[in-house]
């Protein structure tokens, strides 16, 4: 009898251990918990928006080295400027 | 026999000699032209022919006028004129004078705001009346230029300008056009008369303009000024395509094409 009663208390303590939470997340109510996934979920969308950004500016970017900087085309300069000519009123004639 | 045989030859011989003769050919006039009436007058003139009765004048090879006196005041365009000494039995051949201009279809030009060096934007006629293509930012084209298309401030439209319309100037030509309200090129068959040109014509697409090339800035003469005429086939952003007719005879305002 002394043996069953030493058993399950045995069972019991076992069972109190078991139940406690892990360490570090004592004290973690559902509340904080849904708010720190919304804001994991609000860092997952910036990745994604960042990264979309990123494909665009990469394609342009070969988009341009493919166009002036491959096969010898250059890259026309602009016209040069007149300085000082202006123009004059129409003449007729 | 042999003496039958004898005639016979000897005549049938003078028949030969008497067909082969003939009547000597009417000899054809050469002609030579002035250009008058501010263009609009091409004056053929031509030296008289022994044994002619009169002249007869063609327009693109169809007769349209005789004359008996060695000029003829052609004043309806065309590309062709002849003209031929006649008599009873014979007509010359014509001695033709060329009216046609010199045609180039579809030069590309650019307006100057165009950045790119390889995109000109001035026009520039050829001695043989071919129109091509010079860059502006290029010096030694200046003397060359005769249109610029300008599309910089103050210019708010395509617009062709000449190069004397600039402080300094591209070159001293007075180059300059006009509305020819006609948006088929051929029906714009003589350019305007003097007096309604610019030396600035705001351009639209599919409109036909006439070209009056005043190079010496003295009015309408017959020493170097030229006409033609340029349809504006379209206007896409800074790119202008034309097609252009050069008169080659100076003065002469014809454009038959």
């Amino acid at each position: 009898m002394l043996r069953i009663a030493a058993l399950l208390s045995i069972v019991a303590c076992l069972a109190v251990i078991g139940c406690q939470p892990p360490e570090g997340m004592a004290g973690v109510t559902k509340e904080e918990y849904d708010a720190l996934k919304t804001k994991v979920e609000m860092l997952e969308a910036d990745v994604a928006t960042m990264q979309e950004a990123m494909d665009g500016f990469i394609e342009q970017y070969n988009m341009h080295i493919e166009k002036y900087h491959k096969g010898g085309k250059a890259v026309p300069a602009p016209k040069p400027a007149e300085p000082g000519r202006t123009v004059k009123p129409p003449e007729k004639g | 026999m042999k003496k039958l045989l004898g005639i016979t030859l000897s005549l049938a011989g003078l028949l030969m000699l008497v067909s082969c003769g003939g009547e000597e050919a009417i000899e054809m006039p050469s002609v030579t032209y002035t250009v008058t009436d501010n263009g609009g007058t091409l004056a053929l003139d031509w030296d008289d022919i022994t044994d002619a009765e009169g002249y007869y004048i063609y327009a693109d090879g169809v007769l349209i006028d005789s004359t008996t006196d060695s000029e003829y005041d052609a004043t309806e365009p065309a590309q062709v004129y002849g003209v031929s000494a006649y008599n009873a039995d014979d007509e010359s051949a014509t001695d033709d004078v060329d009216c046609a201009p010199e045609v180039t279809a579809n030069v590309i030009v650019y307006g100057a705001s165009d950045p790119d060096t390889a995109h000109p934007s001035g026009l520039s006629f050829t001695t043989s009346g071919t129109a091509v293509a010079l860059a502006i930012g290029v010096t030694a084209n200046h003397p060359d230029l005769d249109y610029i298309f300008d599309d910089r401030a103050p210019f708010t439209t395509m617009t062709l300008v000449s190069p004397n319309a600039y402080t300094p100037v591209y070159n001293d030509e007075k180059n300059m056009g006009v509305d020819a309200q006609a948006t088929d090129f051929d029906a714009v068959i003589i350019a305007n008369a003097p007096g309604v040109y610019s030396t600035q014509t705001s351009l639209q697409g599919n409109a036909v303009y006439a070209l009056f090339m005043d190079q010496d800035d003295d009015g309408w003469d017959t020493d170097s000024d030229h006409f033609g005429k340029m349809k504006v086939e379209s206007i896409a952003g800074t790119t202008v395509t034309i097609t252009v007719a050069y008169q080659t005879i100076t003065g002469l305002r014809w454009l038959v094409t």
